[in-house]
């Protein structure tokens, strides 16, 4: 099967073709038709090559693994495998509330027009950390988590509407959906990563090969050498039979 | 006997190179999996494509330059040099050419 990809790279090959014919027989441009393909080599389908391409890119650096390739990530990426219901994001991920390959991307674009722009912008900057400033001791968020991020999903949702801790006092729905009361910060949801307390908690480890990625277990191995393995909790599904669902742990989202 | 390049030529080469190295770098951009790679497609990529498509946009603006127009002038100078019925020439466009001009043979 042909790939977005694969088509990306015939086009840049076909492009490169007719350039480099260009720059070795420039007189061919002398005619009508040598015309034509300078304008389709040179203008036309470099364009094209880079609109596909910046897609190609956004698309690859929205991947959960292109977020922890950096290892400063990395505790935050383990974070996701915390087997304490009281961890959103590890609830999310866990139980497939967000989708696995895009974990931090989910969760920390906006979700408004040019917001996933926004994000990689902000992307760009965590770079620069990385590669030329100095890395922060505690990563933070740049601004407050807006309920708008959790709305998307959960707005509408009927075990978001009817708990009754969310509808408890006359408005509170609607200061929910106004960003008044922050869903993270008003004591509710407020444990987030908090990436920095890892050895302290017991992690899931996921039956399934396909759901332990290769830096969860890189993360394991180097990262955190710190983590007892008697921290790491098995799903009960590798005692009993291989074709049980991540799913099925003790950890499910209440919410 | 080897034509020289005239000045669009010559930009359309240029522009043509840099689309080549544009598209080498976003080729290997796109076939590396690190964050750098983003940046470099930015800086490599996008920046001397784009830089390529406006300087062959610049090109066809300035056209071909002296050497054409030289070309042209000469090409017209020949067709109105040409004998009339009487036998009598009579040069109805002379382009007038600083020694400059002048191609060499």
């Amino acid at each position: 099967m042909i790939t977005p990809l694969d088509a990306l790279i015939a086009i840049i090959a076909i492009t490169l073709a007719i350039d480099l014919f260009l720059v070795f027989r420039p007189a061919a441009t002398h005619g009508s038709g040598g015309r034509l393909l300078a304008f389709l080599g040179i203008f036309l389908m470099p364009l094209l090559i880079t609109g596909m391409a910046f897609d190609t890119h956004m698309e690859t650096s929205k991947q959960t693994e292109y977020c922890l390739s950096c290892h400063t990530m990395l505790t935050h990426g383990l974070s996701l495998y915390v087997d304490d219901k009281e961890y959103i994001p590890a609830v999310h991920f866990q139980n497939h509330r967000v989708p696995k390959e895009k974990a931090c991307f989910t969760c920390h674009t906006q979700y408004t027009l040019y917001g996933d722009y926004a994000a990689k912008m902000r992307g760009l900057r965590h770079i620069y950390y990385q590669y030329i400033g100095t890395i922060p001791d505690t990563i933070k968020l740049h601004e407050p988590y807006n309920n708008r991020e959790c709305l998307h999903c959960h707005e509408g949702a009927r075990s978001f509407e009817e708990q009754s801790i969310h509808t408890g006092s006359p408005g509170q729905m609607d200061s929910i959906k106004r960003n008044e009361i922050s869903c993270l910060s008003s004591g509710c949801h407020d444990i987030a990563h908090d990436a920095m307390k890892l050895d302290r908690v017991q992690l899931w480890e996921p039956y399934d090969a396909r759901y332990r990625p290769a830096w969860f277990l890189d993360t394991l191995a180097r990262s955190l050498a710190h983590i007892q393995p008697s921290h790491i909790v098995r799903s009960p599904a590798e005692n009993s039979t291989p074709a049980a669902s991540p799913d099925a742990t003790s950890n499910t989202e209440s919410n | 006997m080897k034509r020289t390049l005239n000045k669009l030529e010559r930009r359309i080469r240029k522009a043509a190179a840099m689309i080549v190295i544009g598209l080498a770098g976003t080729l290997a951009s796109l076939l590396i999996f690190h964050p750098l790679s983003f940046i470099g497609f930015i800086i490599v990529g996008i920046a001397l494509m784009l830089f390529a498509n406006v300087y062959f946009l610049y090109a066809l603006i300035r056209g071909p330059g002296k050497e054409r127009a030289i070309e042209q002038a000469a090409t017209q100078e020949v067709i109105t040099m040409q004998p009339e019925e009487g036998g009598k020439t009579e040069p109805e466009i002379k382009p007038e050419l600083t020694p400059e001009y002048v191609l060499a043979p």
